[in-house]
Parts: structure tokens; sequence; C-alpha cells
């Protein structure tokens, strides 16, 4: 059932009442508490419109700044407005509330550079300090542009930088609240790997036929999003990711996807058009534009996206982007803050160099295996050349008819293990449909003999085998 | 402000404009040169004591101004600020153009208004039709749930009509509008309204309807020519090709006793698609 405005207006009065009692009490916890609410995941946001999330989050990071001086798990949320708000009263709230960090660090100085261009198409009256930013008939007590000067003057001589220098990067200590690796499997795994992406042609496969086997660079949009520097800028980034990818010869080796927060509405047509419309190329079956049409909450538990929504309509959405082992594994993300494109290829590119190449020794070694169970004999002369040389060997004794047929048996059923494992692994290709047949043939001329199944089946498991690694190596 | 108060008001306002736009053009303002006339005429805007034609004058200019003026950043704030006060406005025309330009740049205190009015009528400051429209302009307003009661429990159609306008990007929707679509009691404007809807938010299922109501011989003619219209520019080309009740179907209202503008909509698609 879809949730009613008055639910939703009651649930957000009851979260200022919240907020206000936090900040009234001077809890110990109070900033913990107050960081959490700023986060879009908070169940506070579930099924609340959009406007109700950022006046909501609003008094949230507002009291935060009023608390205490801004900590630094604070920053994300400041800097992620003063460069992507898309709306009078959280700019100028961000504005303000960095002055209350303890000191003005050079580093601020893009993401003020930012806001002060947007400030400039957004100027409107806000009125810090009363909840919602707008005090009656919606008059003000200050203003995006106004508060982003403050904060500019603020920043005073830090924000000036050396002829020639660009763009400081900021403190590891507080860029790290912006990217980081992740370890760990996944409490989900299994639940996700089933989730069936369909992709802009409208072709469906499963999350591991997607993104196993090589390293993948992934994103989340919507094609409704109306914040230009949010969905839009992301799309155009990962055209740029794809540039950098080609010139580095990576095209066909690491993997790019764009996934809707919005599947029901955006139709692969949908996916195409605003794919297409950014520069994001589709000309690849390594180069993806997807939806989860079933699914998406377990796509959205597995990434932790930091998303959140009203009837079907998104409401909030950070940036995020996601770099994927070969495995499927979120291997690195970038949250909030304009990512790098060339880092998101750098860690792709460190996670394609650490891939083990294990998985080409054990597909050969499942072909192997049942190539060695097709030396044992199969015709009477076979028998009789075996026989002869386990007898002149003195190993006779020790194996008998019955024996080499158990060691062929245990062989075919080590390969057909091995191929299962590949299938597991790496989601089913052909090789594995030749692998497979090539046993029960071999499996059918044990128990009983067929002239020329036993070549057969020998063909086939070395095509299987010559498939698998040639796959391996282009991939 | 009472509901017939307010529908008065958007009567006076339409015919006060149109006697208006009768005489004379709106009057000349004198303004100064520069962001000295953007103020005085931010000024006008605010005066309730001038007439409402300068005022409407005065909010053209600096409507114009805002796109490119280099002078309107140092007062784009103020003509927020300006136009949020004339949201209460006395004069219908200009909260309603007030409404209008603030809505469009999705301004949280000119939605927060709109949908007071639509959630308690006694506040509406603008018919409801129009503040549906305003809030079309935003897509994460949030006023589609509203809408989808609104268009159950209204009598009006033009504000029915607005509200499956609105509806036509909410998937939640999706089956209120295909039952619209196929209800005959319905009235063909809201129909009409309802394929535009189906065809934004599920294209597939609006052609399947389409050549379905082309088929319908008791359809009405303007339901009929929509679905044409549909399968015309947006018809799959290999499943109109392979029905052969359709192309019966265009071949009887080619040669048959339909209006001429079906019939020529009929041979179009016949030869579009070489049926």
């Amino acid at each position: 059932m879809s949730p009613t405005l008055s639910q939703s207006e009651m649930r957000e009065a009851q979260f200022a009442a919240q907020v206000d009692e936090v900040v009234r009490n001077a809890r110990s916890d109070a900033q913990r508490t107050l960081i959490d609410l700023c986060d879009e995941r908070n169940a506070a946001y579930v099924d609340q419109p959009a406007s109700a999330v950022t006046r909501m989050r609003g008094w949230a990071l507002e009291s935060l700044c009023r608390v205490a001086p801004l900590p630094d798990e604070g920053l994300p949320f400041v800097l992620e407005e003063l460069e992507t708000a898309h709306d009078p009263y959280p700019l100028a709230l961000a504005a303000w509330c960095l002055r209350t960090y303890p000191q003005p660090l050079a580093s601020f100085g893009p993401a003020l550079s930012m806001a002060s261009r947007n400030a400039q198409g957004l100027d409107a009256p806000v009125m810090l300090g009363v909840y919602g930013g707008a005090g009656p008939a919606g008059s003000g007590n200050t203003s995006p542009m106004r508060e982003v000067d403050a904060t500019i003057a603020w920043l005073g001589p830090n924000g000036v930088l050396p002829a020639g220098s660009c763009c400081p990067e900021l403190p590891e200590s507080i860029a790290g609240l912006f990217r980081r690796k992740v370890r760990g499997p996944a409490a989900n795994r299994a639940a996700v790997d089933r989730v069936a992406l369909q992709d802009h042609r409208g072709e469906t496969r499963s999350f591991r036929e997607r993104f196993r086997g090589q390293p993948s660079i992934v994103v989340f949009f919507y094609s409704r999003c109306d914040n230009p520097y949010k969905c839009t800028l992301t799309l155009s980034k990962m055209s740029r990711v794809q540039a950098i990818l080609e010139e580095r010869g990576l095209f066909d080796r690491i993997s790019t996807a764009a996934v809707s927060y919005d599947p029901v509405y955006d139709t692969p047509e949908r996916l195409l058009r605003y794919g297409r419309n950014r520069g994001f190329r589709i000309d690849s079956e390594y180069h993806v534009l997807l939806r989860a049409p079933e699914g998406f909450d377990v796509l959205r538990r597995h990434f932790e996206l930091g998303v959140s929504f009203f009837d079907s309509f998104v409401s909030r959405h950070r940036i995020e982007v996601f770099v994927l082992d070969g495995e499927g594994r979120v291997a690195f993300t970038f949250q909030r803050l304009n990512w790098s494109e060339e880092k998101a290829v750098d860690e792709a590119l460190a996670l394609l160099a650490a891939a083990p190449k294990s998985p080409v020794t054990a597909a050969s070694a499942a072909s192997l295996a049942g190539l060695a169970a097709s030396l044992v004999p199969k015709c009477p002369m076979c028998w009789a050349t075996y026989m002869s040389f386990l007898g002149v060997t003195g190993t006779l004794p020790v194996l008998g008819s019955v024996g080499l047929k158990a060691l062929a048996a245990s062989l075919l059923t080590l390969h057909l293990l091995l191929a299962l494992w590949r299938v597991r692994v790496t989601g089913w290709h052909a090789s594995h449909t030749l692998s497979v047949a090539g046993a029960v043939a071999m499996g059918i001329n044990l128990v009983n003999p067929v002239s020329g199944l036993a070549w057969v089946a020998v063909a086939l498991m070395m095509i299987a085998s010559i498939l698998t690694v040639r796959r391996q190596y282009t991939a | 402000m009472k509901k017939s108060k307010t529908k008065a008001a958007a009567s006076a306002g339409r015919k006060s404009s149109k006697a208006a736009s009768a005489k004379t053009a709106l009057p000349k303002l004198n303004l100064a040169e520069g962001g000295d006339g953007l103020r005085q005429a931010l000024e006008i805007l605010r005066d309730s004591s001038q007439t409402v034609d300068k005022r409407l004058e005065a909010l053209r200019v600096l409507q114009s101004a805002s796109f490119g003026d280099e002078q309107f950043d140092a007062v784009r704030g103020d003509f927020v600020a300006a136009l949020r006060e004339v949201t209460e406005d006395k004069e219908v025309k200009l909260r309603q153009r007030a409404l209008g330009l603030l809505a469009r740049s999705q301004d949280s205190h000119a939605e927060k208004v709109l949908m007071a009015g639509l959630k308690q009528p006694e506040k509406a400051v603008v018919p409801a039709a129009d503040a549906l429209h305003y809030l079309s302009y935003n897509l994460h307003s949030g006023v589609q749930s509203l809408a989808r009661s609104i268009f159950e429990s209204s009598k009006d159609q033009g504000v029915r009509q607005q509200a499956l306008r609105l509806m036509s990007n909410d998937p939640q929707a999706l089956k209120t509008i295909q039952k619209t679509l196929a209800d005959k009691k319905e009235t063909v404007e809201i129909r009409q309204t309802s394929a535009e809807a189906l065809h934004a938010l599920d294209p597939t299922a609006f052609q399947k309807w389409a050549s379905k109501a082309v088929l319908d011989k008791s359809e009405h003619a303007d339901v009929v020519a929509t679905s044409l219209t549909a399968l015309q520019h947006f018809g799959d080309a290999k499943a109109i090709a392979g029905n052969s009740a359709l192309r019966e179907r265009l071949g009887e209202i080619t040669a048959g006793k339909s209006a001429p503008k079906l019939k020529r909509m009929a041979k179009m698609i016949s030869s579009k698609y070489g049926l």
C-alpha cells in the first residue's frame, strides 16, 4: 500500500521533535545520532517525499553544526551539498555549516567554487534556525549566495591557490570517508547472484553472469533524476571511464555498468536513450545499462545503496560508484563527492592484476581429468595393451579390470565436479556444455562401449578445454 | 480563503485579463537602466496599491531579465522573495503567475502552498487544476499519491484530467489509467489523456490496447483516432504487419463511411506498414 501524505507529515513532525530532543538533552552520543540521521539510508526517510527528506536531513545537519563544531564524519554531507545541492536551503545550510568546522582547509576550495556557481542560479530566501528552512510566507534571514560568500571569506587566504596549482586534495583522514576498500564477503551473496538484470537491449542475465570473470566499474542512476550534478554527471563520467579503458587497452578486460534505481520506469528503451545521450558506450558485451525489474531490494542491500523512495519515486540518493572484483564482490567504493575516473580505473586495474590464474588451471584440470579417463581401455586390444603394460611393470596385481574402471569413473566424477565448480564461478558457457557432454559420452562408453564414442568424447572435452582457456585469456 | 471565492476570483481574473488585452497593451513603467530598474520593478510588483496591469508588467520585465540579464543575479533572491509574497496577493492573476513561476523553479514554498490548497480546498490560492499543473513541474514534489485520490474523488473533469497528466509518470497509477482508458462511460477527453498516460508509462501495453480499440466498432471515433495516431507513430512494424484483423479493419475504415480524418489516418498506416 502506498504511503499517504498525512502519514508522512506525521512522521516528519516526529522526526523534528526527535532531533530537537537530541539537541536539548545534549547527550554524549548526540553527534553520532545526528550524523546517522544525515544518512539517506536512515529508516526515517523511508516513504518520505523528496521535499520532506530535504527538510528532515537539513534539520539534522543544522542541529549537528549547532551542538558542536562540525566533526570530520559530518564533512561528507556538507561537502556533498556544496557540490550537488539543487535546492536553496541545503546549499545555504551547508555553506553555513562548513564555517563551524574547526579550521578552514584549502581543500574545501573546489567544493566552495562549485557552490558559488550553483548559488547564483538558486538564490532565494532561506531561514536558518527554523525547521524547514523557511519563515512565514517563505521569508528568510539569509540566502545561498550570502552564506557561500561568507564561507569563502572565512576560507580567506587558504582558498587562494599558488599560481599553476590545481585542486588541492582533502587530507586522507577526510578523503577516506568518501572512498574505501571493502573487505569480507557480503551477507546475501547467494541471493544477489540470482538477481536477474535486464540490459538496454532487453536481454536478461543473472548478476553472477554479468559480473563474474572480470573486474567491473558500476554506478547507479535513474533517468528521471533532475539534478544535473548527480545522475547526468555520473553517466557522463562513466563515458570518460570508458575512454580511459580504451586508451589503456582495457576496454574488453574491465566492464562498466550503470544500474537504474528506478527499474519500473527505466525500461530498456529509456536506459538506451539515457545512456546514449550522455556518451555512455554500449557497443560491447562488457559495457551495459541495466535494471533489475525484480529483486532491486536485494541489490540495494548488497551494495548498501544510499537511496530513499516515496511511492515509486526516488526521493533522495547519493552519488555512488563501485569497483567489483572478478567474482562480482564489491572491492572499492566512492561515495557522495565527485569521484575520479582515473582512480576508479586504477582500482579496477589493480584487481585485474591481482586476479588469480587458478580458474584457467582448474578449468584445464577438469578437461585433463576427462582426457585421463579416456585413456582407460575401452576395447579388447586396448585392454590387452594395458594389461601387458601393468603386467610388465608389476602393477597388475594392484589394479584389475574392475579397478581400472573404478579409476576411470573416479576421474570422470572429478572432471564433472571441476566443470560444475567452473559453472558456479563463471556462469554457464558453451564450453561447459561440450565438457559435460564429453564426460557423459565417456561415462556411457565405460558402461556400454560403443565404437567411436570414446573419440567423440575426447574431442568434445578437448574443444571445451581450448574454448575455456581462450575465453580466459581474451577476457 | 473559501473555495467559492477562489473560483470567483479565477473567473474575474480571466475576465479582467480578456478586457485588458482587448483595450490596450500592458502599461509602460519608465524604469531606470540596469539593476536600479530591476529594483524599481520589484517595488512595483510588491506594491498592492498599484494597478494589477502595472504589477503584471513589472513581473514581465523581471521575468524576461531573469533569462540572461547580467544584472539579474544581484536581485534574484529578492525576486523570489517578492514572488513568494505575491502568492498571497488578493489578485488571483498575480497569484497564478507567481506560483507558476516559482513552481517552475521547484520552489519549496510554492509547492507547500499548492499542496496545502489541494489537501484543504479552503486554503487554496489557485484553482485545483492549476495547482496540479504547477506541481507537475517537479516530479519529486510527492503530489502523485494526492493526484490519484483527487482523480478518484473529483467531479470536475478539468481537475481529473490534470490529475491524470500527473499520474502519467507514476507506475503505481498504471491500473487506474488502464481502467479509465477502457471505461467507455468516461469522457473522450479523459480517455484520451489516459491513453497518453499509458503510452508514457507502458508503451507496449498501450500499443496492444490501441490495436484492440481500432478493431472495436463501438469505440468512439476520437478514441479510434488517438489509437491510429499511436499506431502510426509508435507502432511495432512487425506486430502490425502480422495483424490480419487490423489490416482488414483498416481496409473497412478506408472504404467505409468513417470520418475523412479516420480514413486518411487508416490509409497512412496501411501505406507505412505495407498492409
